[in-house]
């Protein structure tokens, strides 16, 4: 099991949002999520990426068998779980290349594997495009 | 070691006997006089003084300093320019006109000067240095100034710049201040903009103990733009102040002010911007913003932007913000997977560098780039 929800529940400023939630995804699985406005799709997402705003009252999430909930946002992310923003925040100031290289390097030190640098980053880009 | 303000006064004194001895331009002298008899009578500043109310220099002033002037380079036809300067405003520039070493920058008129006019000043150890630029950005004419302090010891600066655009000219005016973090400076810039003409400036204040900037800019004919835009980064125990006035005393002008403050550590950073409206100024358009982060319990701003309007037919704005980073954008990076200490060092950077990237010359900005990310500990290789 890749993911694994059970009787989670979460909320937001002391109001109980997802009351009892079971998800279960296998790897190679792909689901979608479906509800109404207000039923609970982006809290879902924000918990288990990690949102400081959002609150988890009771239950568990196992991520390849681990504590999901144990980690910080961005050690989830470099484990392999992310989240794509409906509305993706733009930072300023920042190059989106010096964004993706550091982005990309921090996946890359996870997995042990060699940073790129500038130059190389540039080319990994240009193979991609 | 407590020294008395009779002990200090008495040190500047003597020194100025002696320095006058050596002035050998006489209409100067006269001048020179006159402004130490103002240094006398109003003294370095105090925090009773509205003006000084959080930034006290009791610290520079119990120092011995020794005065480091050597001779001015200015001819006759300067010194009228150099009477309008305002000594009196307070004890720092009554002390830069009585030691002041005077030099000139004049840029003939109609001329366009591709490379840039560069003057750096630092000061030795146990040193005080008073630079006197005047700048004369003739008319039609168009040129960039760079202003550098780099002091790397315990030097006092006090400098004052005057700058003259006149009728159509263009004039792009980039201020850096680096020295050291024992340094102590104090730097007035004036600056009055003829018809139709532009300054266009950028003040990046990241270095000195103590600090303090005070810029006044005054549109003289119609048609004039100006931009005052900065960014101070402080760290340790830095304290930074800067003091603004943009005057609009004629129709039809714009001005625009962007001022950033990082402050880490227990820094602490004042700043104060007035927009004056005057009477007659309509089609007045004044934007003024004030925008700072907080990056720790310990430091402190305070921020006062005014706007005083004597008119009804004018665009204006200003704003003052304190804060930390936005907690969305650093919920994004992290969800990037950017560890939280790059994550905030980035959105750091990337607050500051929306002032940085304004520079036109390549070399000044990767410099900054360079300072700003060394402070944040970051490597981004730009």
């Amino acid at each position: 099991m890749l993911l694994e929800v059970k009787d989670l529940h979460a909320g937001i400023d002391g109001k109980e949002i997802l009351k009892g939630l079971n998800l279960q995804v296998s790897v190679g699985e792909v689901h979608a999520i479906m509800g109404p406005n207000g039923s609970g799709k982006s809290t879902l997402s924000k918990v288990l990426a990690g949102h400081p705003s959002y609150q988890v009252i009771s239950g568990s999430v196992l991520y390849e068998g681990k504590d999901l909930l144990e980690f910080e946002p961005d050690e989830r992310a470099r484990a392999g779980l992310f989240m794509a923003f409906q509305y993706p925040v733009e930072v300023p100031g920042v190059s989106n290349s010096q964004f993706l290289r550091l982005a990309y390097n921090e996946k890359m030190k996870h997995l042990g594997e060699e940073e790129l640098d500038p130059l190389e980053f540039n080319d990994h880009l240009k193979e991609k495009a | 070691m407590a020294v008395t303000t009779a002990v200090v006064e008495t040190q500047y004194a003597e020194q100025f006997k002696e320095f006058l001895r050596a002035e050998p331009i006489a209409r100067l002298s006269a001048l020179r006089r006159e402004a130490f008899a103002i240094f006398s009578q109003i003294g370095f500043p105090t925090p009773r003084l509205e003006d000084w109310k959080y930034t006290n220099v009791s610290s520079l002033v119990s120092g011995l300093w020794l005065i480091d002037s050597s001779e001015s380079e200015l001819v006759d036809s300067d010194l009228p320019f150099l009477q309008r300067f305002s000594f009196e405003r307070n004890g720092f520039t009554a002390l830069n006109q009585a030691f002041g070493k005077i030099s000139v920058i004049r840029i003939p008129k109609g001329t366009n000067v591709e490379s840039p006019f560069e003057f750096t000043f630092g000061g030795e150890d146990g040193k005080a240095i008073f630079p006197h630029v005047l700048v004369i950005a003739e008319a039609g004419s168009k040129a960039t100034l760079i202003e550098t302090y780099a002091s790397k010891a315990k030097s006092f600066t006090n400098a004052a710049v005057q700058i003259l655009v006149e009728d159509d000219a263009h004039l792009t005016h980039y201020r850096v201040q680096k020295d050291s973090a024992e340094a102590f400076n104090y730097c007035v810039t004036e600056v009055n903009i003829g018809r139709g003409a532009s300054y266009n400036s950028t003040n990046i204040n990241l270095g000195g103990g103590l600090s303090r900037h005070d810029i006044e800019l005054k549109f003289t004919a119609e048609g004039g733009e100006a931009w005052v835009d900065g960014l101070y980064m402080l760290n340790g125990a830095q304290h930074h102040d800067t003091h603004s006035i943009i005057d609009h005393t004629v129709p039809n002008c714009t001005s625009h002010q962007n001022y950033k403050g990082v402050l880490n550590d227990k820094s602490r950073a004042v700043f104060n911007g007035k927009v004056f409206v005057r009477e007659n100024a309509h089609g007045t358009d004044a934007q003024q913003q004030n925008k700072n982060l907080l990056m720790s319990n310990e430091a402190r701003v305070d921020t006062k932007p005014q706007l005083e309007i004597f008119n009804d037919d004018v665009k204006c704005s200003h704003g003052a913000t304190v804060g930390q980073l936005e907690e969305e954008e650093l919920f994004y990076l992290l969800t990037r997977g950017l560890p939280e200490n790059l994550a905030r060092n980035l959105l750091t950077y990337g607050f500051a560098e929306e002032v940085i990237r304004k520079i036109g010359i390549e070399s000044i900005k990767s410099d900054l780039d360079e300072a700003v990310l060394n402070r944040l500990n970051v490597k981004l290789e730009v």
